[in-house]
Parts: structure tokens; sequence; C-alpha cells
């Protein structure tokens, strides 16, 4: 066959390939990768600590997050007119992958040749093109807050010494009085009497025996909900909780497969154990969960669903709700029977109490939602210090950046952080960046359930114009508090995979002036691990965000004026109910940016910018206006969020300030102030100022 | 120490393999899954090996 014949085959044979072949291709290669995947997590979540030492572990690990990362990256990318070339446009970087050489001498070759001049690890004058040092930090007043959490096991004394079921024993008042007792003794029950736990109690048992269906139980609820008070109906929440973990389904954890299971099959396994004393399985976590908010939602009590990890890094779903501890309202956490109260109606502190309480962080898959759906992430304080310590940045944001710019952020220098409980250090060249990042909780906030925590941060880059690549590992050592003035330690592995595409089109140029189209993609994927394990968060692979993006820029044809406009959106990898888990990608985020730069004279440009967002909690919008002339850079910004969920997200109004002064070619300062005002739902507004200094040196 | 920072080698790997996972996205063929899922298990499996 000649070369012409071959060529027209192969082309025939491309064309014959139709949508729906191809679409089988993809399935079928999706589920054998998925096989090698789930293999790869298997075989390392069975790893004893010892060998996670071995250097082949972590390039493992690191395989497993770019082979998934890799995937979800591309199909983002599928139906794209990308050419190969806008891809990867630098030759550094198509060196590398050239199969004919090995990738061990093509790095060195990358590194050594042609950027030997730039490249001296070492050679400080070489790696810094500017140091930054900043020195800053929050102020806000910081309550004193003591806690405990209240275990009600009252299932637990259905059977005697000798595991006999007691006949009827939920009628026994011994039993309910020892209960009683140990319960009294703590908040939200220190004011419940021994005849208004009785009432509760007796209501539960009543209710539950003359319902045949769950309907009827909630019902029955529901008529009895205005005779209850706030701890009646937390005892009656416990006992169910107490009574569903008894029934808990092991079965669903080992075969990895969540088993459809109903209210009524959750009601008669709690009305089997009241009656008979008998276990039958009901459902996981997160079906337990749902029924307890049902449950709550009967009772009149507003209640939701968190998700988080738990002291070893398993996943967990556990109910949240408001309840009236002596006139005062504040968040209540129910961990199947355990009461956690936390003292505020600010859910970024109660998050820290529950945190507390796990003796965990849950850095990746902390969400909220209902007994529908799950809604959005919500972050602690420890979250947001551990996200800082990662270098994680906010998808959306990065995206705004390049899409401004109009190609890949090239970042080299040193920087020096120091603010009142975080320091950080940061060494970033053309290739590798390192970074130690320090946090001592020198506040004693009793919200912020880091003691302390230091962290080592690497990470690779590989920028092109268009196209940019980043790998990090962030190794965490941190001592977690827990309720009872002691802390445990907790080491982690977060991994970081950012993928940026930006492509910039001159669309034309005359006498009407100049018009760019900036087009860009971001792509973050984030794994966490702990103490030597793959956590199970989100099925194992951390958090996913992709977020695309265009901002078209006109500039007049005397060069003195620019407007852009410009819209971006943002997608998510979540689950979509706390029950079934199934994995979903939800649209996060729309945001549309107005801006102008106007040359007032010679001497001063004046700068207008509007941004708005329609975010899946609510909506944001930001306005920054400044004039910067050679040496002096003055500006505002106002940012005001409205939140449609209140509870775990607050509306907020922000407003800043930034003078920066430019003392020659060799130096500038920046000095920053903000005060922001925050508003949960039903608690009182909270202000926060935050003020920081910026000493920047430009060395060449 | 670091997941990527030692390891040089592998970064052609990686990058070899988002190339081919972008071409694959495209235009997908059984050939090119064959290939991307052989070099996968290859290399998988080879540090599997070493692991034990």
């Amino acid at each position: 066959m000649s070369e012409n014949n071959f060529e027209l085959e192969k082309e025939y044979l491309e064309e014959e390939t139709s949508p729906e072949e191809k679409e089988a291709i993809f399935e079928d290669f999706n589920e054998k990768e998925s096989v090698i995947q789930k293999e790869t997590e298997g075989f390392l979540m069975k790893l004893v600590p010892e060998k996670f030492k071995k250097e082949a572990v972590s390039l493992l690990a690191a395989l497993s997050i770019v082979t998934s990362a890799a995937s979800t990256f591309a199909e983002g990318f599928k139906g794209e007119e990308i050419d190969k070339e806008k891809l990867l446009p630098e030759n550094q970087i198509e060196e590398v992958v050239k199969e004919n050489v090995s990738p061990q001498e093509l790095f060195e070759k990358m590194v050594a040749s042609d950027k030997k001049d730039e490249f001296a690890p070492f050679d400080w004058e070489k790696i810094a093109h500017k140091i930054q040092i900043s020195i800053g930090g929050e102020f806000e007043d910081i309550p004193e807050y003591k806690t405990k959490a209240v275990k009600n096991d009252r299932y637990e004394r259905l059977l005697d010494n000798e595991g006999i079921v007691i006949p009827d024993f939920y009628k026994r008042k011994d039993i309910s009085r020892e209960e009683y007792e140990k319960l009294n003794d703590s908040n939200p029950y220190k004011n419940i009497s021994w005849e208004e736990y009785v009432s509760a109690i007796d209501m539960e048992v009543q209710s539950i025996s003359q319902a045949n269906s769950s309907l009827e139980f909630f019902t029955k609820l529901n008529s009895e909900k205005e005779k209850l008070s706030d701890g009646q109906k937390a005892l009656i929440l416990q006992s169910l909780g107490n009574a569903l973990h008894k029934n808990y389904n092991f079965d669903m954890l080992e075969n990895n497969i969540f088993v459809e299971t109903s209210d009524d099959v959750m009601f008669q396994s709690i009305k089997e154990l009241l009656t008979t004393g008998k276990s039958t399985e009901s459902d996981m976590c997160g079906g337990i969960g749902v029924y307890l908010v049902n449950s709550a939602e009967s009772l009149g009590v507003e209640a939701w669903l968190q998700s988080g990890s738990v002291r070893g890094g398993g996943n967990h779903v556990w109910p949240g709700m408001i309840l009236n501890d002596n006139g005062k309202k504040q968040i209540v956490f129910l961990d199947y029977d355990t009461l956690i109260p936390t003292g505020t109606l600010d859910y970024r502190d109660a998050l820290g109490i529950a945190e507390r309480y796990h003796r965990s962080i849950t850095t990746l898959n902390s969400f909220v939602g209902n007994e529908n759906e799950v809604l959005f992430p919500v972050e602690s304080r420890a979250q947001e210090v551990i996200k800082k310590a990662a270098g994680i940045e906010e998808t959306a944001e990065r995206l705004e950046g390049e899409l401004s710019r109009g190609k890949i952020k090239k970042e080299k220098g040193l920087e020096i952080n120091l603010g009142l409980e975080a320091k950080e250090i940061k060494i970033t060249d053309d290739y590798f960046g390192v970074a130690y990042f320090n946090f001592q909780d020198s506040n004693s906030n009793p919200y912020q359930s880091l003691e302390d925590l230091s962290a080592l941060r690497y990470g690779l880059n590989l920028k092109g114009e268009r196209f940019g690549l980043e790998a990090g590992a962030t190794v965490v050592h941190m001592n977690i508090k827990d309720l009872y003035n002691a802390s445990v330690t907790q080491s982690e592995i977060i991994g970081r995979l950012t993928a940026d595409y930006i492509d910039s089109h001159k669309l034309t140029k005359g006498e009407y002036g100049q018009i760019i189209l900036n087009l860009g993609a971001t792509f973050q994927e984030l794994t966490k691990f702990i103490d030597g394990n793959i956590n199970m968060e989100e099925g194992g692979k951390g958090t996913m965000e992709i977020a695309p993006g265009m901002r078209l820029i006109y500039i007049d044809p005397a060069e003195t004026g620019k407007f852009y406009i410009g819209a971006r959106g943002m997608f998510r990898g979540q689950r979509n109910d706390f029950q079934n888990q199934d994995p979903i990608i939800k649209e996060v985020a729309r945001t549309l940016t107005i801006g102008t730069e106007i040359k007032v004279n010679e001497a001063q440009i004046l700068n207008l910018e509007a941004t708005g967002s329609n975010l899946d909690w609510g909506k944001k919008i930001k306005i920054k206006g400044g004039i910067a002339s050679k040496e002096l850079k003055g500006g505002l910004e106002y940012e005001k969020t409205e939140s449609e969920y209140e509870r775990f997200i607050p509306s907020s109004e922000k407003i800043g300030a930034e003078v920066d002064y430019k003392g020659g070619p060799k130096w500038m300062i920046k000095i920053l102030g903000s005060k922001t005002t925050e508003e949960y739902a039903g608690d009182k507004k909270q202000d926060a100022y935050g003020g920081e200094v910026k000493l920047i040196i430009f060395l060449w | 120490m670091g997941i990527f920072l030692g390891f040089p080698d592998k970064i052609g790997l990686f990058v070899n393999l988002l190339k081919k996972k972008i071409e694959f996205a495209k235009n997908p063929t059984k050939d090119l899954a064959e290939e991307i899922l052989d070099l996968e298990h290859k290399e998988i499996h080879g540090l599997m090996k070493e692991i034990e």
C-alpha cells in the first residue's frame, strides 16, 4: 500500500467513527481507567504506615492524582478547537515529552541548557527578582466559651448484665432516672425537670408504638411540637439518633454500595428495637442524618446536614440544628446520640467546635446541605489556615487574574509574610517553589480548633505563554484541640494540581481602535492523605473545580482609554445528596465584570471596575476604583454580599483601602486596611479590622 | 520529601499523559485509549511491585 493510499484509508476510517461509537469508546475507556484508579487507591489504603515512607509510594500517589486530574481536565476541553501548538507552546515543555530521549536527560537539558544562566538553586540573586516583606493581621473580639459533648445512650440500657432484653425497659423509671441525672448535669438540659424528662420520653415511646409508618410518626411528632420545650425536643432527637446508631448498616460500608432505604425502613428499625430489643439494619450516617433532620423538622426545629472528616480520616455526615438554651439561640450539632452545643450562631465558629469534638479538621469536604441536596462548601477558621498553608487559591479569582493579564502569571521571588498568628516564607523560582508556613493560636480562641500548625510546601511549575501546570504537595503537621483542654497530633499531605489555559486574540486594530479577546480556563484538583491513608473524601479524590471565562477589551485609537467586559463561570464536583451520594458537576457561579482605565493626563491613570456574581449561595457585588501616578497609587474597594443562606454564610460588607508608594526603581511600600462587617441569621453584626504593610524590594 | 519535587524524571510522563488525554477527549479512538491505559497500567503496576 502506498503512503497516499494509507493516508486515505486512515482518513476514511476516521470518518467512519460515528458520534455514538466515539461515546462508546469514551465510556469503555472511563470504565477501564476507573478500575485502575480504584485498584491504585485500594492499594495505597491498605499500606502499612512504614511503607508510606518509601519514595515509590509518594510517586504512586502523585500518579494517581495526575491520572484522574488529567482526565477531568482533558474532558473540559472536549469539543474545543485548540491547536497542539497553543496547548503546549514552549519548546522546553515539548522537548520533555519527546519519546526518543529519556525524560531525565531532557529535564536536565531543559533546566541546564538555555536556562542555565538563570537557574542556580542556591544563588539568591538568581532566584529572587524581588523580595516582599509583609506585616499584618486581623483584629476582632474573641469570645470565651467552654462546652462539652452530651451523650444520651438510652437504648444501650435495654439489655441486662446477661445480655437479655429488659422487658419494657423504657417504662423502667430507675433506668430513666439514671439517664436523667447524667444529662441534667449538662447544657442544654440544666433547666429540664424530671417531669419534663419523663413526659418527653413517654411522648416519644407512644408516638413510635402507635404509628404504623414513618409518615404517621412524623405527623404525631408535629402535632405535639407546641407542647414540648427545645430541651425536650433535643432529648427525643438524641434518643432516635441512639436507636438508629444501634441499627447502623455496616454492610453498606463494607460493600461500598449505597442501598436504597426509605423512611419507613428506618422507622420500622426504631420500632423493632423499642418493642423487641432487636437490631435491624437501617442506613449509614448520611441516611440516619436525613431521618433525624426530618424528625427535627416535624418537631418544628430548624435542622440541616453537615459533612466532614472524623479522627483517622473517615468521612462523616451529621445533623445541625438551632436550639433555644435559656432564651439564647445557638447552633447545636447532633452526632447520632451525642449533642454538641456550640454557644454561637456564627457558623464558621460552630464548625470549629465540631472539629474539636471530632478531633479532626476537614480540609476538603466540608459541605452543608439539607435532607434533599448537598448545597455548598463551608469553612471553619482552621480550614482557612490549612488552605493558606497549602497555597490553595480560589479557582475563580485565579482565572480572573489570567483573563486580565491575557497570559499565564509567572512569579519569581522571595516573600516573607508576618501575621499576628501566621508566618510564612516562600521562594518561587522558574520551575520550583518552596514555602514554610507556621501558625500558632496566640489568641486561645475557643472556636479555632488548631492549637498550632507547621507546613512545608513544594511546588513544581511548568509554564508557557498560554498553558500552565502547577503541581504541589504540602506536608502538614498540626495539633488539634479537643473539647477538654487537651490536643491530638495529626499529619497530612495535601496534593494540589492546577492547570491554566489562556489565549489572547487581537481581533481588530485600525483607526477605530483595538479589540482584544482573552479566553481562558482554570482547573484545580485537591487530594488529602491523612497519616498515610488516602482520605475517602469525595470518593478518595478530594475536590475538583473548573472555571472557564472570557474578557473582551477595547482600547481607543489614541490608547488613552481602555474598556473591558468579561464573563466567567465556575463548576464544582460534589455529591448530589447526603443519602445516595452520587457525584455530580454543579454550576456554582456566574460572574460579569465591567471596567475601564482612563489616562487623565500624562502622569495619571484612573481605573474603575464593577463585578457582579450570582453564586450558589447568594449574590456578590464588588466595586473598586483608584488613581495611579508614577510614584503614588491609591485605591478604594467596596464589596457587598447578600447571602440566601445566612445560617451558613453571612451577608457582609467590606470596605478596603490601599496606598502604594514607589520610592524609586528599587523599592515600594503598600499599605492596606479594611473593615468587614458580617451578619449570620439571628446573630448580631460582627466587625473585623484588617491591616497590612508590605515592603517590596526589586533586585534587578 | 515532596510528592512531585522528588521526581523530575516523571514530569515527562505527567505532561505526556495530559497531552494524550486531551487528544483522546477531542478524538477518542480505541488505539489511543489502549495506549493511555497501557501507559497508566505499566507505570502503576511497576510502582506497586517496587513497593511490595
